[in-house]
């Protein structure tokens, strides 16, 4: 018994979900869009936002509708933005034979390999694309 | 003549002196711009505790705590939803096996919500959004062996 709750104790003390707290904050623009495309690719340009005072690394991905993954040439992918900095990215998406595409772009936080939060913020933007054929 | 002349100037001089200024009023214009945007700050992480029977791990057991969030928006329409992990950052051999995750989130400030299932999208408020998040993590299997856990919930604003 006293084994038992010594274990738990030691599980409810290390299944702590990080050590101490850090902030991170990130926000993107624009969050909403509409692009017309003469061609098989869309383009995208998003911005970043780290409006805080410490550098934050930030990743940007694409997903559709029911957030999965979309295939997109994204430039850079993987930035880092300094305190009150943005940093444009260009997202190319194809069509894939589609009259129409909604994707959503997202930018997403990546923890410092020893930072211990453990809530990854991700903020996405709705696009509809249509191409004119 | 000479002399009259010479006070009407002084008179004139006096009297523009002691008048009230005849000031001209301007107009110095501000203009500002603020985008529509969602800006999400992480703020202290979760802690999740064993059930008695060592099948669940969890941040609504007791001596668990939410991990908080707090989300900005600067225009209406943006939701809030959050995405439970597949499986740990980090675990104990066989910590992770027949191992499913549940996150749920609360919200207060200009958004009110409670215990909502992470997956459901939430309409948030305009302003800024206090929002708690809570994960558990159930063995289907076997009990929870003994060590160190880290997971990661999503929160997502769109």
């Amino acid at each position: 018994m006293a084994a038992g709750s010594m274990a738990k104790g030691l599980i409810a003390v290390l299944a702590v979900l990080g050590g101490a707290p850090t902030a991170d904050a990130q926000a993107m623009t624009p969050m909403r869009g509409e692009v017309t495309s003469f061609s098989d690719e869309f383009a995208v340009r998003v911005r970043p936002y780290n409006p805080y005072q410490h550098r934050i690394q930030v990743e940007v991905r694409v997903y559709d509708q029911d957030f999965r993954p979309v295939a997109a040439k994204i430039s850079p992918r993987r930035l880092m933005l300094g305190g009150k900095a943005s940093r444009p990215v260009l997202v190319v998406v194809g069509f894939e034979g589609a009259a129409q595409r909604r994707v959503r772009v997202c930018t997403e936080s990546v923890p410092f390999p020893r930072q211990k939060t453990r809530i990854k913020a991700q903020i996405c933007g709705r696009f509809i694309a249509r191409r004119l054929r | 003549m000479r002399y009259l002349t010479k006070s009407f100037v002084a008179a004139t001089a006096l009297a523009a002196s002691t008048l009230p200024g005849l000031a001209a009023d301007g107009t110095v214009l501000f203009n500002a711009s603020v985008l529509s945007t969602c800006l999400i700050t992480i703020g202290t992480p979760g802690v999740m505790t064993a059930s008695a029977d060592y099948t669940e791990l969890s941040s609504l057991e007791a001596g668990g705590a939410s991990g908080t969030a707090t989300i900005l928006t600067t225009a209406a329409g943006y939701e809030v939803s959050t995405s439970a992990p597949v499986a740990f950052v980090s675990a104990p051999a066989g910590g992770d096996d027949s191992v499913t995750f549940a996150s749920s989130y609360s919200a207060s400030g200009v958004t009110s919500l409670t215990d909502i299932v992470g997956s459901v999208t939430s309409v948030l408020g305009l302003g800024l959004t206090n929002l708690a998040v809570d994960l558990t993590a159930t063995k289907s299997a076997g009990a929870f062996p003994a060590g160190s856990y880290v997971a990661e919930v999503t929160v997502t604003c769109e």
